[in-house]
């Protein structure tokens, strides 16, 4: 009964397009890549495009990107502040590729790369080494750890805030990418749970064809929620990234 | 019943498997207790709206608790499936 | 040839000061429509706000004992000292999960109150009214 058709597994499924090796790592160019690929060239098009010829009046394209950048560029300076905007380019980068990887897996057929968890997790431990880098950079090594106790607690119970807020810190890169991953995974597979239902339901006959009419509006009804989760989660990121950021950079927001 | 090895094995595997998830139903009290905890505190918050904010430490703490001792039962769990 | 008796507007000079009246009442409605309609809003933007704050405890709060239980675990695989890292990590995560939502919680409220407070300085004797999980 399972098969390429209805195994909800199937469309993450990774095969290497371009069989590559090196020094016992498998380096192979997969479908992942390529759509990794896509994504890249799709943000990069848009911004080429709509900043070729830029005008005081702007076109639809420039609209579009205009709009973008505005929407980040507001979301990091509302958060991290005027001092946050030096990181501007890495959470518009972010943002950008996570939404555009998100919203090609909508597209039939593609391949969702942020339904790996092997892809968020370099995300996330992007976002972290740039957090540690900035905040060790910051306040040197012994006020980093200082940062770990916030002010106004307690000598007894300070060991434990400090355990407990290192952990908390160390995660994040681990809750950045499962979330996330979580997230595609699931309603993809849910997707195509339901849509399976459908051809299952059309063959059975009679009830069968009510069912299969029921999981085709449930098949639109996920469909549409799955378009905002793949935008929320994007801007998930992104926002998480900046809170990150801002605690390492801001000085008076606590 | 286990006539070889093989069956009492499987047969263990699969008491593991049920034991797990009668474990698991210790969380259910866990999440009524959560439930108690933040339903009273917001009942108390609706009542004495300036009370509310000096008892916020109190209200985590009641949930950890409430929750934690849920959480035996998920650590039995988890040694039961991997652990033994 | 227009008649002196009535202006270009082709009101009746003494329903002017009515017909104003009802200009004027008409604008302030539609003011204090809009004004409504963007307090909805922002009240709907909060709530969402806040909405997708608890939700980020909550899978904070899974996600911290699921990925520190399976740190535990992982070092019981490597020393050998089953099943003290799985257990701990349980609990840890767990105490970590909780911790961050405190945090959460309390970084919320300081976010959401201050501009209530300025809004509205009515609002400032009643300090505190509103719940921390909003």
């Amino acid at each position: 009964m399972i098969s390429a058709d209805t195994d909800p597994m199937y469309q993450f499924k990774l095969e290497r397009l371009l069989p590559f090796e090196l020094g016992g790592f498998d380096l192979s160019f997969t479908n992942s890549s390529l759509w990794m690929g896509v994504a890249v060239a799709l943000v990069a098009g848009l911004l080429w495009l709509g900043t070729r010829e830029a005008q005081l009046v702007p076109g639809r394209f420039q609209s579009v990107v205009e709009l973008f950048y505005g929407f980040v560029r507001n979301m990091v300076e509302s958060i991290i502040g005027h001092e946050g905007l030096k990181f501007f380019p890495i959470v518009f980068t972010l943002f950008a590729f996570i939404l555009a990887c998100n919203m090609i897996g909508m597209w039939p057929y593609a391949f969702t790369v942020t339904s790996h968890v092997s892809v968020t997790l370099a995300l996330g431990l992007l976002v972290f080494v740039i957090v540690l880098t900035v905040g060790l950079a910051k306040k040197g090594p012994l006020g980093f750890l200082a940062k770990f106790i916030p002010s106004g607690t307690p000598v007894a119970i300070a060991p434990f805030v400090f355990v407990l807020e290192l952990i908390s810190f160390l995660i994040r890169p681990g809750t950045l990418a499962v979330r996330l991953f979580a997230n595609m995974l699931a309603g993809h597979s849910l997707m195509k749970v339901l849509a399976s239902f459908v051809p299952l339901g059309l063959a059975a006959g009679g009830v069968g064809f009510l069912a299969a009419l029921g999981s085709i509006l449930g098949v639109a009804a996920v469909t549409a929620l799955e378009f905002l989760v793949a935008f929320l989660q994007a801007y998930v990121f992104a926002i998480l990234t900046c809170v990150y950021l801002s605690e390492v950079v801001g000085e008076g927001h606590h | 019943m286990a006539a070889n090895p093989g069956d009492a094995m499987a047969l263990a595997e699969m008491g593991k498997a049920i034991g797990a998830g009668l474990a698991c139903t210790a969380l259910l009290g866990a999440a009524i207790g959560v439930g108690n905890v933040f339903g009273s505190y917001l009942e108390g918050a609706m009542r004495n709206p300036s009370a509310a904010a000096g008892q916020t430490g109190n209200l985590f703490v009641g949930a950890a608790l409430a929750e934690a001792a849920g959480l035996f039962g998920l650590v039995v769990a988890l040694l039961l499936l991997f652990v033994f | 040839m227009p008649d002196p008796e009535t202006p270009e507007d082709g009101i009746d000079p003494r329903n002017r000061l009515e017909a104003l009246d009802r200009a004027v009442k008409a604008a302030l409605d539609k003011r204090a429509a809009d004004q409504a309609a963007a307090d909805a809003r922002e009240a709907r933007a909060k709530q969402a706000q806040a909405g997708g704050a608890a939700w980020r405890m909550i899978s904070n709060l899974v996600l911290a004992t699921v990925l520190v239980a399976a740190a535990g675990y992982g070092l019981d695989r490597l020393f050998g000292t089953t099943p003290l890292g799985l257990v701990s990590g349980v609990f840890i995560g767990f105490a970590a999960g909780v911790w961050m939502a405190y945090q959460a919680s309390a970084r919320l409220q300081a976010s959401q109150d201050p501009p209530a407070a300025g809004l509205a300085p009515v609002a400032k004797e009643e300090e505190g009214t509103d719940g921390d999980l909003r």
